[in-house]
């Protein structure tokens, strides 16, 4: 059971301050609209705090590009909106000092090879509701999860759009509870990222011998040839001592999945 | 990806090589052959159409979307024309359902408007599988078999219809 609430709250409560600048080149007017500031939660996803983005700054583009798909990049890089927007940052921050997080909004010239195409948060909706169900397949063999109702769903999912602690918590404690008479999970769901994507793997949270796994152990199992890995995660860098079985009832995103960044 | 000459026993296996036709790309291919790859089971369901090779052999490090890419090739599906890929999870069903429990793998398609279905026993069925599927595209096969592969086979259903939630 996930009982360090106040740990639980922290995660929750996790913000990042980010600095939205039009790309100058399609700005149509003669002047260049101020930069748009939005403090936004890590464990969300951009699509659900960028409306207000995209209203601001359509006013600046010119009339044949409005239907055109708002896109976001970093750095080069444009970002993938089905990641946690904590996890984006993770991924490109090399200084914590880089505050607010700059990133430049786009109308034009979709990179459809490299992200794929939002067009309603029914979508985010969709892909979160897999991620969960995924996390419960590993954890309970699927049976919390499918066990929930429809209402329970949206719950979760309006608790993460609408960022109502209480809402989501009140029913993820289900999918966190370990399964009938054991004190942990099936598996540990979990994505350790590298430069070139992630790697998933079946990781149990206790040893042949029943003695608690620790973040320690996972790392040593995903990444048998490397020494001294460390992973970076809600912008901390957890201790390798750190149980596995704690981590994922508290360290886990909304989908529930732990997204370990490795540094 | 390489393909398994399945027209007996289905033991046989091929290579699923790079489909674009690209001559270098093969040239690599055939130069790193201990490069790792994982086998894969492409079963059809519903009214899918039957692919003549069922079991291939692909690099663990292909993604998903790849997979996809080349079956629509290989089944000449026209781009308005769906394709959904399912992993198979043999896990006790709960009571009201009796069709095998599958995780919405991935799943191509133009995306456009979709309807969601409502009100289907099972309640996740209100989430439709064409939207998840997309952005699994870049999943590799290596953590899929990792994952959920059963007795060292990773056997992947499809179909062109949405066969489960």
């Amino acid at each position: 059971m996930a009982n360090d609430r106040e740990v639980l709250r922290e995660i929750w409560e996790g913000k990042l301050p980010i600095c939205f600048t039009l790309n100058p080149d399609e700005v149509s007017e003669i002047q260049q609209p101020d930069p748009f500031y939005l403090m936004v939660p890590r464990l969300s996803y951009f699509p659900l705090v960028t409306d207000k983005v995209k209203k601001y700054f359509l006013k600046f583009i010119s009339n044949e590009k409005e239907d055109q798909e708002m896109w976001l990049e970093y750095d080069g890089q444009p970002l993938k909106w089905h990641f946690p927007i904590g996890v984006l940052f993770d991924l490109f921050m090399v200084a914590q000092d880089e505050l607010p997080w700059n990133i430049t909004v786009h109308f034009e010239k979709f990179p459809a090879q490299q992200i794929f195409r939002f067009n309603n948060k029914e979508a985010m909706e969709s892909f979160f509701m897999a991620c969960l169900k995924e996390a419960d397949v590993l954890k309970h063999r699927g049976v919390v999860i499918n066990g929930m109702q429809k209402k329970d769903h949206n719950q979760l999912w309006l608790g993460l759009q609408n960022d109502k602690f209480d809402q989501f918590w009140a029913v993820n404690r289900k999918l966190m509870e370990a399964p009938g008479d054991q004190d942990h999970f099936r598996y540990i769901p979990f994505r350790c990222y590298l430069e070139d994507g992630y790697r998933q793997k079946l990781i149990k949270p206790v040893t042949e011998e029943g003695q608690k796994k620790t973040l320690n152990h996972l790392l040593q199992e995903v990444f048998p040839n490397k020494t001294d890995v460390k992973v970076r995660t809600h912008g901390i860098v957890p201790a390798l001592n750190t149980p596995l079985q704690w981590m994922s009832e508290h360290l886990s995103y909304p989908d529930n999945f732990l997204h370990l960044c490795v540094m | 990806m390489s393909e398994g000459n399945q027209s007996n026993d289905g033991n046989n296996c091929e290579s699923l090589n790079s489909t674009s036709g690209d001559s270098n790309e093969n040239a690599k291919g055939a130069d790193k052959g201990d490069k790792e790859k994982i086998d894969i089971y492409l079963r059809p369901t519903g009214n899918a159409p039957i692919m003549k090779h069922k079991k291939w052999s692909v690099e663990a490090d292909k993604p998903i979307g790849w997979i996809i890419d080349f079956m629509r090739k290989y089944l000449k599906l026209d781009a308005q024309e769906r394709l959904f890929l399912y992993i198979n999870q043999t896990f006790a069903p709960s009571p009201d359902q009796t069709k095998p429990r599958i995780i919405v793998l991935q799943a191509l398609a133009v995306l456009k408007q979709i309807p969601m279905i409502q009100g289907e026993k099972n309640p996740i069925c209100h989430h439709h599988p064409m939207n998840l599927v997309m952005m699994l595209n870049n999943q590799i096969v290596r953590n899929l078999y990792d994952c959920y592969n059963t007795e060292g086979k990773l056997v992947l259903h499809y179909c062109n219809s949405q066969a489960w939630g």
